[in-house]
């Protein structure tokens, strides 16, 4: 009986079914950017081994990653790393917060939300007009 | 007071307590510095018309980019970790993946230990 009741019960909580809601969304967010930052560090780091460490690479390596980089795909994913980065650092200082047993109410959890997108995106947008755009060109 | 519920408190379900949940405070702490320092050489490579290099060519800058690399390291297998925990269910699959990722963190953070060394001695 309890192999029957337990078979194929909808498992809680029930995603599919809930408005997305500004506070929901940021914390998938902070998950999945977390999640593309991984590979983000590790692509660099191995480019940073190779080019480093192996001399018959080395060479090859720096042209494959600076032709990535000047093309759109490359360019819109490092993007996107810029976004994913500076997202994770405020999202991870809104955590530390609600750590730290601050900003709890329904209200500066929507405000604080609303912030670090504000400054994530605003950082992202600084820093592409002020260096990286010119560093991959 | 080795009492059964003193044990549940001390250690829990995963058997080391909250150090896991500590570290990845505590390396989350350490970054705020770190990843300002780095994007804001990354920024002034640029603006201040310097190589990107400059990075692995100036001692003080070297350390600092080895603690950004480990920590980052350190901080997102500890992430990573948790991700596999809550959604892979599979009970192959699970201490596989997590396996390989400690793996991949070891191996990624000696190579890198070593592209820092050969950096550093380059400058002394």
């Amino acid at each position: 009986m309890k192999g029957a009741q337990t078979k194929a019960r909808p498992l809680s909580p029930h995603l599919t079914i809930y408005r997305p809601q500004i506070t929901s969304v940021l914390s998938i967010s902070h998950r999945a950017s977390g999640f593309f930052l991984y590979f983000g560090l590790l692509i660099f780091s191995w480019f940073l081994i190779f080019s480093n460490l192996d001399a018959t690479f080395a060479a090859g390596i720096v042209d494959i990653t600076k032709s990535f980089f000047a093309s759109i795909v490359g360019k819109i994913a490092l993007f996107f790393w810029t976004l994913a980065l500076y997202y994770h650092f405020c999202n991870g200082i809104r955590h530390l917060i609600w750590d730290a047993g601050y900003c709890f109410s329904i209200k500066s959890v929507k405000v604080t939300g609303v912030t670090v997108v504000i400054v994530s995106v605003a950082l992202t947008l600084f820093t592409w007009f002020n260096g990286i755009s010119t560093l991959v060109k | 007071m080795k009492t059964a519920l003193k044990k549940v408190r001390g250690l829990g379900a995963a058997h080391n307590g909250v150090h896991h949940w500590w570290l990845q405070r505590v390396t989350a702490i350490a970054l705020i510095p770190l990843v300002i320092w780095f994007t804001a050489k990354v920024v002034c490579t640029v603006s201040c018309n310097v190589s990107i290099d400059y990075i692995l060519k100036n001692e003080f800058s070297l350390v600092l980019f080895a603690l950004t690399l480990f920590t980052m390291l350190y901080h997102s297998t500890l992430g990573i970790k948790v991700i596999i925990e809550d959604y892979v269910h599979c009970k192959c699959a699970k201490p596989g993946l997590i396996i390989a990722i400690n793996l991949i963190a070891w191996l990624t953070g000696i190579f890198l230990l070593f592209v820092i060394i050969k950096n550093f001695v380059a400058l002394v």
